[in-house]
């Protein structure tokens, strides 16, 4: 569905993408895992047609310029930033974006009644945007984005600064497009958004892309093994083997099978106070491929 | 087509929302225009007339006939007020002057043989233009009365009877009292007569009464002796204004107009930095299109400003000369701010950079333009100086179709000018934007 091949754009001295590649298959949600400044948006922006690349390819639905007419009329984009008129009311709004589409009569009403359904802003069509909320903006930015029906869609960071109860409904929002075989891209700095979304996820840093696989593959390559931190009751028996020394009472180690090793020691009578298993995520998976934490 | 519609459809609507804005556009440039029109109206020498205050303390027939013949000088506007109350208002500078009518005004206005009625004037001594004036229309009401009195012989002839017997009855007259007599004699004889006449005119005129002829002193016949202007002259120019609004709308159409381009141009870098024009570049939308949309909502947008201006002046009663050639006016000046509006645009990355840079560029066309004050009263360099302001020329273009009574062919340099100039500002503020843009 998507080709991209050694894309590369640099802004004066910086190099904001630099020889990104990778393939995004049709019906698939794939994200672009990173850091403010990674060149997530500028990947996404060269992709759109927004931004014209210094060097590289990409290839859309079969249309290899994506400033193309059909290119255009195949993808929907919900910019970070909120893209809307707020002088304009949702139904407006989202009517204004439809017509640009061609969408025309019944159709055009039926899309738009669709997209403010979808945004679930059905009750608010004929408010202005002003009045709206955070979450509610991000939420008609979205519906925005889907009211042509594209066959792909660009988020670019679409939960930025939204409350948890607009957050679930734009996951919501994105199962079902996943569930329609839209394909979605996807690009987050919140780890666990990418791991509940994404079939696969491009980790990104400093314009490149250090590696591309599902979460699990990712996780099994670079995550390690889990975690377990404990803190005991009392101090165990000097019969019982434990997998790591005591500091005092805390105990800290690490296992590819850490349930089962708590298991073995609490039939050995190790009585724990706290307990805590940390799993390896993308979280861990950024950290050794950059050896910086994506929270930094 | 149908894309480029929508996007001025759309801008139109946001216009229509922005109250301030709006403001600027259309009600600025109404309160400028008439406020300027009142302003300049109150030079026009023409309508001039002296406040006056009237104390008529006889009441009668006559003292209303002659302040009605004061009136209708149309020199004068009249109050009536109690005598300490007008009194009290010319001493205040309200009025330039009273007219007093005393008790017993009547029973002699109007009679040459009698003694002339007595009439007060009480005028401001610092206004002794106005009091010559003044004095002179009492005068010609005056006269108007003695017309008045011959209009009604039967009144007249107990008066003449009454001071035939004077006469008879005086022994101081000497040689005057017989001549006196005659003339008194002659003067009834005639009324007598006159008022025969009259009842048979009014009999065959099925009750209609025939009118004496106005009395009148010298036929005065009007000659033409304007003086001569140089053609082309501030004065002769002038000569063709035909309302207080002729100057004062022109000029606030413009500020309308620079209102719309300003404004507009702000639009294009707000779609920037809210994001839409971020959404308008992936849409199945070409550049060239969002250009052409903001473009036509700007052109829209300065066709009805002026046409609301004209409308308002036509009903406060401006007159232009030649509408088809107000229309061509319109457009041109519309094209022209199009391409004024990209360009400015293009000034700055936010929307207090284009909207300082704008108005900035817009005070300076008006200053220059005839804009802030009229065209013909600005000094010779700065004329010269205005040549490069399209405000100039679209004031002249204005002023051309409403009342300076240019031909087509006149009206071709300044539509010539503000078309290139448009089409000039249009291409390099949409290659700046193409640029900016990317």
């Amino acid at each position: 569905m998507i080709e991209v091949r050694d894309l590369r754009k640099r802004f004066e001295a910086t190099t904001a993408v630099d020889g990104v590649s990778f393939d995004i298959r049709r019906g698939e949600t794939f994200g672009l895992l990173g850091p403010n400044g990674a060149g997530k948006s500028t990947t996404i922006g060269m992709l759109t047609g927004v931004i014209a690349p210094d060097s590289g390819k990409t290839r859309i639905n079969g249309t290899s310029s994506p400033t193309n007419a059909a290119a255009r009329m195949a993808i929907g984009v919900a910019p970070q930033t909120l893209s809307l008129y707020e002088e304009l009311t949702a139904a407006e709004n989202v009517r204004f974006f439809a017509r640009l589409y061609r969408l025309t009569g019944s159709e055009l009403a039926n899309r738009v009644d669709w997209a403010l359904a979808f945004a679930g802003l059905e009750d608010r069509r004929k408010a202005r945007v002003k009045t709206f909320s955070g979450g509610m903006k991000r939420r008609l930015n979205l519906a925005v984005a889907l009211v042509h029906d594209p066959a792909v869609v660009f988020l670019d960071e679409p939960t930025a600064g939204v409350d948890p109860q607009s957050r679930n409904h734009i996951f919501e929002a994105i199962d079902e497009l996943r569930s329609l075989g839209r394909t979605v891209v996807y690009t987050t700095h919140y780890i666990e958004e990418a791991q509940r979304l994404c079939d696969r996820v491009a980790i990104m840093d400093r314009g490149r892309i250090l590696d591309l696989d599902t979460v699990p593959a990712l996780v099994e390559r670079y995550g390690g093994r889990s975690v377990v931190k404990a803190e005991l009751a009392r101090p165990p028996g000097e019969t019982i083997e434990l997998p790591a020394e005591l500091d005092g009472l805390s105990l800290r180690f690490e296992s590819d099978r850490p349930l089962e090793e708590v298991g073995r020691l609490s039939s050995a009578g190790v009585v724990f106070q706290t307990l805590e298993v940390a799993r390896p995520d993308l979280e861990t998976v950024f950290l050794t491929l950059t050896g910086r934490s994506l929270r930094d | 087509m149908p894309t480029i519609l929508t996007m001025a459809a759309k801008d139109l609507r946001l216009m229509s929302r922005d109250l301030l804005g709006l403001f600027f556009i259309v009600g600025f440039p109404i309160v400028m225009g008439i406020f300027f029109g009142v302003v300049m109206g109150s030079f026009d020498t023409k309508s001039v007339s002296l406040g006056v205050a009237v104390v008529d303390e006889d009441d009668s027939k006559m003292s209303r006939k002659f302040v009605e013949a004061v009136e209708s000088t149309g020199n004068v506007r009249s109050e009536k007020l109690a005598r300490s109350v007008a009194m009290d208002r010319v001493r205040r500078g309200q009025l330039v002057g009273m007219i007093a009518i005393p008790k017993g005004f009547g029973d002699s206005a109007g009679m040459l043989w009698m003694d002339a009625p007595a009439i007060e004037v009480g005028i401001d001594p610092s206004r002794k233009a106005e009091a010559g004036m003044l004095e002179g229309m009492i005068m010609q009401a005056m006269g108007k009365l003695v017309a008045l009195r011959f209009q009604d012989p039967a009144s007249m002839r107990p008066m003449i009877q009454k001071a035939k017997d004077e006469v008879a009855a005086a022994n101081d007259l000497g040689m005057m009292g017989p001549m006196v007599a005659q003339m008194l004699d002659s003067l009834d004889t005639f009324l007598q007569t006159w008022e025969t006449v009259k009842a048979a005119d009014s009999e065959s005129a099925g009750g209609q009464s025939p009118a004496m002829p106005e009395l009148q002193l010298a036929r005065i016949e009007t000659l033409d002796v304007t003086r001569e202007v140089p053609k082309g002259s501030t004065e002769a120019v002038l000569r063709n204004l035909r309302s207080k609004w002729d100057i004062s709308f022109p000029q606030a159409m413009m500020w309308g107009v620079l209102g719309c381009a300003a404004g507009f141009a702000i639009t294009i870098v707000r779609e920037r930095k809210q994001g839409t024009f971020l959404r308008l570049q992936v849409a199945p939308v070409t550049r060239a299109q969002i250009v052409a949309g903001k473009a036509l909502a700007c052109f829209l947008t300065v066709i009805g400003v002026i046409t609301v201006m004209v409308v308002l002046g036509m009903w406060l009663g401006m007159r232009p000369r030649s509408p088809s050639l107000l229309v061509i006016a319109a457009v041109s000046i519309a094209f022209c701010f199009v391409g004024i509006m990209i360009l400015m645009s293009t000034i700055g990355k936010t929307e207090e950079a284009v909207s300082g840079g704008a108005w900035a560029a817009n005070m300076f066309m008006a200053m220059f333009g005839g804009g802030m004050m009229p065209l013909l009263f600005l000094p010779g360099f700065m004329k010269t100086l205005s040549n490069f302001s399209p405000v100039k020329w679209s004031i002249l273009a204005l002023e051309g179709s409403i009342w300076r009574g240019f031909t087509l062919a006149d009206m071709l340099l300044p539509c010539g000018i503000l078309l290139g100039t448009g089409a000039i500002c249009l291409a390099v503020g949409a290659r700046m934007l193409a640029r900016t843009a990317n």
